[in-house]
């Protein structure tokens, strides 16, 4: 057999390594073009879990976020229906910390001053476990309920509820339950803070 | 000739299943099961990545230089994984966060380069996809039993429908780390056994044979 000089060898070889990533990259780039998800239409797509209809961004008031920061969870993104008929409706993605693995995200959806539904965002809880504070069954607890301008917030109970804004944690998944509250109570504070009291205070 | 692409193709199912017989790509197999419509879908995302980097490889066998193999089959896999990622990504959002970190992990799973090192290098197009789709099958077939056991037993439930009031008297350990471990562990000697009895049934029917043979002479 002919022996081939090691630069021929060396080029040869790096020649079908290029080649083979480059075609590879054009077909990611390709299929990439007709995948993308932008983060817009991906917040848009996850809140029609609450809202059915479409929705745009409505500005969060960045200069107050200080005083409705509160120690459990924050507000980062807000929607309001794109119709102008509709009107006291308002799409929060809220954050709460505590959780399992440190913090879940949820949508509220918050119509005349009461919470509508609640739907998961972003939450990697235990299944089976944690993932029951991610439910319905759950979330209802905080439904209907008026946020009016001295609303406190809701309050996580062990046992039956007795007031309205108590809400019975799921035995066995403290820590979810704290989070999705945390995140109801931030979001309730945000609408009452902006929306209620006109913006800064 | 037939009979043998038949074999190709029934191998990856029954006699080497990369999950009960051969024991590869364990880690999503623990990781994702704990619902039946996951593991179905990883079985299905592993299926198609197993499949078209069979194709490829063996269509590329002869370019490939010998020595630089391992980094072109890792960039071919990885490039069919995150073809998966991406379409799942944007028409399954709720299957793509389920599966999580363990979709893009495809391509260091080990049924895929194990197929690739040992079949696709070696063997003409055709048989590398039958090999493909034999062992996606059989991998898909044990990730979605082990799914369907455990979503039973943890969360009394069948493909995400509740049965009954079995979710009242479900036992949580089965859908966590630990319960998976044993459903994999009972499920593979459970296997074990019955292909076992299968062997020995096929090994006195041929000894019968050869003794009745050995009577007429």
């Amino acid at each position: 057999m002919k022996t081939r000089s090691l630069g021929y060898e060396i080029a040869m070889t790096a020649l079908v390594l290029v080649l083979i990533a480059g075609i590879a990259g054009a077909l990611l780039g390709l299929v990439n073009h007709f995948t993308k998800v932008d983060a817009e239409e991906l917040v848009a797509r996850k809140a029609t879990a609450v809202y059915k209809g479409e929705l745009k961004s409505f500005p969060l008031q960045e200069g107050i976020s200080q005083q409705i920061q509160f120690e459990g969870g924050r507000v980062f993104g807000v929607y309001v229906p794109k119709d102008p008929s509709v009107q006291n409706v308002y799409v929060l993605c809220a954050e709460g910390t505590g959780a399992y693995k440190g913090k879940l995200s949820i949508l509220i959806n918050i119509t005349d001053g009461k919470i509508k539904s609640i739907a998961k965002y972003e939450a990697d809880e235990t299944p089976g476990l944690g993932s029951k504070a991610l439910q319905e069954s759950y979330f209802k607890q905080y439904y209907d309920v008026a946020i009016t301008p001295d609303f406190a917030g809701f309050r996580l109970v062990k046992t039956a509820p007795a007031v309205s804004s108590e809400v019975k944690a799921i035995s066995g998944a403290s820590k979810s339950s704290t989070a999705v509250t945390n995140a109801v109570n931030a979001a309730a504070l945000w609408y009452k803070t902006v929306i209620l009291k006109g913006g800064a205070q | 000739m037939r009979n043998n692409k038949l074999n190709i193709l029934t191998n990856g199912v029954v006699k080497s299943n990369p999950t009960f017989r051969l024991v590869l790509g364990t880690c999503p197999t623990l990781a994702v099961t704990t619902q039946a419509l996951n593991g179905l879908a990883m079985g299905a995302a592993v299926t198609f990545v197993l499949l078209c980097s069979n194709v490829m490889i063996s269509i590329l066998k002869n370019v490939i230089p010998d020595r630089v193999r391992i980094p072109a089959f890792v960039v071919i896999i990885a490039t069919f994984v995150t073809v998966v990622q991406m379409v799942m990504q944007k028409f399954l959002p709720s299957l793509y966060e389920a599966l999580g970190v363990f979709l893009p992990l495809i391509v260091v799973n080990c049924i895929i380069l194990a197929r690739a090192e040992a079949f696709a290098s070696c063997n003409p197009v055709l048989d590398s996809a039958l090999d493909g789709i034999g062992m996606g099958f059989g991998f898909t077939l044990s990730l979605t039993f082990i799914g369907i056991v455990r979503e039973l037993l943890g969360a009394g439930s069948f493909f995400g429908l509740p049965i009954g009031s079995l979710g009242n008297v479900s036992m949580t350990v089965f859908i966590l780390p630990a319960g998976g471990f044993l459903v994999y562990g009972t499920l593979m000697a459970l296997v074990n056994f019955l292909t076992r009895i299968a062997e020995n049934r096929k090994y006195e029917k041929s000894a019968e044979h050869i003794a009745s043979a050995e009577k007429e002479a």
